[in-house]
């Protein structure tokens, strides 16, 4: 099997994972590059037969790397967010359905939850859920219109 | 964490409406939870250690982020790289850089080759003598020199199914038309899995196997309630009567309980072959499988 043909074999799987730990496609390309690159360079110490998984863990690598540089330069916030009065005040009567509606899938929750808690646009989180802005919308009112059924939330 | 309510749209604001105090209390409540970023890499194990145990910490507690953090990936099953960029992908691979031509700050310095002549004469080269994949066994690449230490014994991680229905037990019908009898009769089990009593998800399920013999709500809820009890021996049975009833609503869960089963009972080829098998399509746990993969190999426990 030639670089080429490995390429072709593996090149969705292996941007696909790196997309998965990344969510950027410019980032996920950048690291899928690097590990088709070091397979490259690795020649012939790598067995055919470790494929995919060489790859995929020569991403996971890199993107560890970019954490250990990214966390250096944030670890100021990172020490500073600390969980004070998290878990102490009561969970709201909407928090709870939102966790436990079960028509609601977790593609629905996380959609209610980075539109209306995290404060996302509706591009943003198609973004970061990997749908279009269409899909998230129709998600949103799905969600809406459950919520619009669900008894004894206002009565909180 | 922002409050922008500005562009929410009439639906919207009906539809919260009267619940502005509770969504400014959830705020407050989670306005200190790791980020979206923290807990996507804290769930693909990139974190350095200190930072890891915070955000798994973090994981344990909060039915909230666990939640997020399930909803997040929906949208990945869908990705397929484009020719362009699998083009442009291969091009920077062969020509030996990290960087492309629109985006020369990234990797800037890198590994950059003197002009576009030289990189065309590099590229000519590089594809006249592509490397052959071989036959010996290298490490991949570490991310950082670390000490030499046996490899750990690897126990891949599964989270909990979350609890969905198939289009034939939506539809199922019993002597009564209008009654769907299969779904009454699933419920205190479901509702037992959900509640995490898996002892008793199993021992309702269990039952249910023998009436409901090709449910695959049955036999996939009952592997995965024997799983989360430790029990993957006995998640084996259901999760192949499973495979030969599972749609598509299923297979790849399936699939991929069968390969965490597999690799939990150290039939490591077997789970590396199904694992693989799973990375390599687009599907709901292409990224479960190619994490799991990723893991086995950087530890060493799949030869």
């Amino acid at each position: 099997m030639d670089f080429e043909a490995t390429y072709r074999q593996h090149v969705q799987a292996v941007f696909r994972f790196a997309l998965s730990i990344t969510r950027r496609r410019e980032l996920a390309e950048d690291l899928t590059s690097e590990a088709f690159l070091a397979l490259y360079r690795a020649g012939d110490a790598v067995d055919a037969s470790r494929l995919p998984a060489w790859l995929l863990t020569v991403v996971r690598n890199r993107a560890r790397d970019l954490w250990r540089h990214q966390l250096v330069e944030d670890r100021h916030n990172a020490e500073m967010r600390s969980h004070d009065g998290a878990a102490s005040s009561a969970t709201p009567p909407l928090e709870e359905w939102i966790l436990g509606c079960p028509e609601l899938k977790p593609v629905h929750r996380a959609c209610v939850m980075l539109r209306y808690i995290y404060g996302m646009t509706r591009a943003e989180i198609a973004a970061e859920v990997g749908l279009s802005e269409t899909q998230v919308k129709g998600h949103l009112q799905y969600a809406l219109t459950l919520l619009r059924k669900a008894h004894g939330l206002r009565e909180a | 964490m922002s409050t922008p309510h500005d562009d929410w749209d009439q639906d919207e604001r009906q539809g919260f409406a009267g619940l502005e105090p509770q969504l400014e209390a959830i705020r407050r409540r989670h306005r200190h939870d790791p980020t979206l970023p923290e807990l996507r890499a804290a769930h693909a194990e990139l974190l350095p250690p200190a930072a890891q145990a915070r955000v798994t910490a973090h994981l344990d507690e909060s039915a909230w982020s666990r939640a997020l953090l399930a909803g997040l990936d929906e949208g990945l099953a869908q990705v397929e790289l484009d020719p362009a960029t699998e083009e442009r992908i291969l091009a920077r691979v062969r020509a030996g850089h990290r960087g492309s031509a629109d985006r020369p700050r990234r990797w800037k310095g890198t590994l950059l080759l003197g002009g576009l002549a030289v990189a065309a004469s590099a590229l000519v080269a590089v594809v006249a003598d592509a490397p052959r994949v071989p036959a010996t066994v290298a490490a991949p690449p570490a991310a950082a020199p670390a000490p030499a230490a046996p490899a750990p014994a690897v126990r891949l991680a599964f989270a909990k199914p979350p609890v969905k229905l198939s289009p034939d037990a939506l539809t199922w019908r019993g002597a009564a038309a209008t009654d769907n009898v299969f779904l009454r009769d699933l419920a205190p089990a479901i509702e037992a899995y959900r509640a995490d009593a898996y002892a008793d998800a199993d021992e309702r399920l269990t039952a249910l196997a023998l009436r409901y013999p090709t449910a695959i709500e049955v036999l996939f809820y009952l592997a995965a309630s024997r799983m989360l009890r430790g029990d993957f021996a006995g998640a084996e049975a259901p999760l192949a009567a499973a495979a030969g009833v599972a749609g598509a609503t299923f297979a790849d869960d399936v699939a991929w309980l069968s390969a965490v089963t597999r690799q939990r009972l150290g039939r490591a080829a077997e789970a590396r072959s199904a694992l693989a098998a799973l990375c390599g399509k687009a599907g709901p746990r292409a990224a479960d499988a190619c994490a799991a993969l990723a893991t086995l190999d950087s530890t060493g426990a799949v030869p």
